[in-house]
């Protein structure tokens, strides 16, 4: 994995370089495509190179960043028509996949943990810089000091590991920590960083005041993080997740009930999409708590899925904010009226994200209701309400957004570009055909 | 101005004489020397602040040392009849000690002595006023229990204060404060570990301030409005308060991961949780800095050209000290 490490190392430069915007955008789509040599079905870690490494589980994750980092270039090309600092922003993109990149492909727990804070500032600078309204500061405080205050224990708890296990190494997480301070130092920063209910907070703030790359970097990639970061080390807790867990599904479980309800009476599109991603990555995070094959499968299908889905629809909202200037429901109205093929694809992401046939989504759903009834019954109350009312607030973005009367109050309007129906379909090609071939997902294990 | 070359080496020699002589009286001797040879160079003609500055600063450094003198013959005289280096009068001497460097609640003369001072003076104020009062206190077996008091004190205190200051030289020492909490823990276990903490953080702080001193800023609101025409060197820059915060990808947390890493390793784990979360509120003031550079248009006044620091210079030390982490391990290459 290190040549793709010194292919990103070695496109600083090709950052700085003048109107190398598109430039820089084929070589992510080219990196991908490399990417896609390295697939193997293997669950145990390949391409081994100092602590760095490839299992299944990382690859589908470093795919999804590599993925969302090219699309985010492509979503931003205002930035680049405005030419506003786009090279400072490729850049920034840049640093954010490397560390991304490096997060995923560690071994070793401390390294992972390294690279997940590095990942950070980017972001942050992303969201403070190209981000709209002067509340930015707000949310970029928000995001920091949410993931900071939680993850600065986390550290003292890994060393503290090291000192008692010696060992750091993914690979021999098979050692069992009976402790719950233990679990919860370790995991409050993987908690907040999906975000689970009650820590979710920063996250409806950081989207509505991020630009449309960092909401989609947020919503595709750094909330995967904290589904990973579980992933990884949930194996300590066998013993005390036993005790615990029930908590945290509870919680997320609730949460996303609620969530669901705020969902709908959001009149911010962008603030609707964050919030359907709480409820979304509840699920993922109950599904991870349940500790069976079938929520870990499931976990990790859903949370492709939705980095794809969600991103997706941060991309269509801010398709009709560029063209009206406004996020508000009662604003976007009747767009089917002027962008009829633009519809279609809302129709299509709103479809995926209630979880409609051919998606991941409903593939994820599937096997966290598997999981979550084998782990209780009880389950299925709010399983089935979440459900369902992710259908409605879906339903409710569509038909909110493109059926009624146009607002009267803007005069002219330019439909979509060619980068756009790109950028959308490459958002769903993925979502709706990886389907065929989920046996993928579920081998990591 | 040929007088600051003498003062200067003289302030160097104080420090040198202070921290290796082997008995505790020619200690007190070059810690005097050191605080003679900086008043001439705090005191100027051209600002009316420094004299109240050199004066505080000349009368608290001045009642420490006495206090301490005061003490070690106190515990000369003791020690003849038995050598119990746990009384109290250690404690009083650790007391001068900590007074000398600035560590809280002894830290009331610092930021107003900070604030009467050049840049080049706060950096000999932030920095090497500190090597001698830590290194002697390296000498004896510091009380554990009273250290984490001095430490958790530093930490909250300059959290605290430093919120809701406005003068960046304020904010550096209220930051130093903190990091003196840091240095503190890290004297209590591995003294190696304070030579890196202190080599990065004078290597920060040398960064911080000398740009500063090259664009004459003092204030917060100065920072909006300075290095407008290159928002990456701007950006450069201002990662350094991030690096000083201890943030991952800077050089600045290599210190801290390493303290942080053995004091777990002596079982130290509440006042390594408590350090790192109260040291979260000095990360906030520190982002208030950077505010001015990440967002990226904030105004942008065309006509009004501030001066630019020398490109090569920024590169260099701002290099060092933002991707410094990565190649951090070539120090052992030396070591």
């Amino acid at each position: 994995m290190m040549k793709f490490f010194f292919a990103l190392v070695f496109m600083i430069p090709l950052s700085f370089l003048k109107k190398s915007f598109w430039l820089n955008q084929y070589v992510y789509f080219i990196l991908v495509f490399l990417l896609f040599y390295n697939l193997s079905f293997n669950y145990l870690f390949l391409n081994v190179s100092y602590c760095f490494g490839v299992d299944l589980l990382t690859f589908v994750m470093i795919l999804l960043s590599f993925w969302i980092c090219s699309l985010m270039i492509l979503a931003s090309a205002g930035i680049y028509f405005k030419n506003y600092y786009y090279n400072l922003f490729l850049l920034i993109v840049l640093i954010l996949l490397i560390s991304l990149f490096l997060t995923f492909i560690s071994m070793n727990l401390l390294v992972f943990y390294l690279f997940f804070e590095i990942s950070l500032i980017p972001t942050l600078i992303l969201i403070m810089g190209w981000g709209y309204q002067p509340e930015r500061l707000q949310a970029g405080v928000y995001l920091l000091f949410y993931t900071l205050f939680a993850s600065l224990p986390m550290m003292v708890s890994i060393f503290f590991f090291y000192k008692k296990f010696f060992t750091l190494d993914f690979f021999f997480f098979f050692i069992e920590v009976n402790s719950f301070l233990f679990y919860m130092c370790m995991n409050m920063v993987f908690l907040i960083k999906m975000p689970m209910y009650f820590v979710h907070l920063w996250l409806p703030k950081a989207h509505v005041e991020a630009p449309i790359s960092g909401s989609m970097i947020l919503a595709g990639v750094m909330l995967k993080l904290g589904g990973y970061g579980l992933m990884r080390l949930m194996s300590l807790f066998l013993t005390v997740g036993m005790k615990v867990n029930y908590i945290f599904i509870a919680i997320s479980m609730m949460g996303g009930f609620l969530v669901s309800l705020i969902c709908l009476r959001q009149s911010d599109m962008k603030a609707l999409i964050a919030y359907s991603s709480v409820a979304h990555m509840g699920l993922v995070l109950s599904g991870i708590m349940t500790m069976n094959c079938w929520g870990m499968c499931g976990a990790l299908v859903l949370m492709l899925a939705h980095g794809l889905c969600s991103s997706g629809l941060f991309c269509l909202a801010n398709i009709s904010y560029e063209r009206l200037m406004s996020r508000s429901l009662y604003l976007n109205k009747g767009l089917l009226n002027v962008m009829p093929s633009m519809s279609l694809w809302w129709f299509l992401f709103t479809c995926c994200n209630m979880a409609a046939p051919p998606s991941l989504n409903l593939l994820g759903e599937i096997m966290l209701i598997n999981s979550l009834m084998g782990w209780s019954s009880l389950c299925i109350i709010f399983m089935s309400l979440i459900s369902f009312f992710s259908a409605s607030y879906s339903l409710y973005l569509y038909s909110y957004t493109q059926h009624g009367k146009i607002y009267s109050g803007f005069y002219f309007f330019f439909t979509g570009f060619i980068r756009e129906y790109l950028l959308l379909f490459l958002h769903w090609f993925p979502l709706n055909v990886l389907i065929l071939s989920s046996e993928f997902f579920t081998m990591w294990i | 101005m040929y007088y600051k070359f003498i003062f200067s080496s003289a302030l160097i020699l104080g420090t040198l004489i202070s921290i290796s002589s082997y008995s505790w009286f020619s200690m007190w001797m070059g810690l005097e020397v050191n605080l003679l040879s900086i008043i001439p160079m705090m005191a100027s003609t051209k600002n009316m602040l420094s004299s109240e500055a050199t004066l505080k600063y000349f009368v608290t450094q001045t009642m420490a040392s006495t206090i301490l003198l005061f003490t070690v013959i106190m515990m000369s005289i003791q020690l003849m009849y038995n050598l119990n280096m746990n009384s109290y009068l250690t404690l009083i001497l650790n007391t001068t000690l900590f007074t000398k460097m600035g560590a809280a609640p002894f830290h009331f003369w610092f930021p107003e002595v900070m604030e009467g001072l050049s840049w080049i003076n706060s950096l000999i104020m932030l920095t090497w006023q500190k090597v001698a009062p830590m290194i002697l206190s390296m000498y004896f077996t510091l009380n554990l229990m009273y250290t984490s008091i001095i430490i958790i004190a530093s930490m909250m205190i300059s959290g605290i204060m430093g919120l809701n200051q406005t003068s960046l030289r304020k904010i550096m020492s209220y930051s130093s404060i903190n990091h003196i909490g840091w240095m503190l823990s890290s004297i209590l276990i591995t003294e190696t570990i304070w030579l890196y903490y202190f080599t990065i953080y004078l290597l920060i702080s040398i960064n911080i301030t000398m740009i500063l001193k090259t664009l004459n800023i003092f204030y917060l609101n100065q920072l909006f409005m300075s290095m407008n025409k290159s928002p990456l060197i701007k950006l450069m820059f201002t990662l350094n308060f991030m690096s000083l915060g201890g943030l991952p990808p800077f050089i600045g947390f290599l210190p801290k991961w390493l303290l942080i890493q053995s004091l777990v390793s002596k079982t130290l784990i509440s006042i390594s949780i408590t350090m790192t979360l109260m040291t979260l509120m000095t990360l906030y003031f520190y982002m208030r800095l950077t505010f001015s550079t990440i967002l990226l248009e904030m105004n942008e006044i065309l006509f009004y050209s501030h001066p630019m620091p020398n490109n090569t210079f920024v590169w260099i030390l701002n290099l060092t000290t933002i991707i410094g982490l990565a190649f951090s391990t070539l120090i052992f290459n030396f070591m």
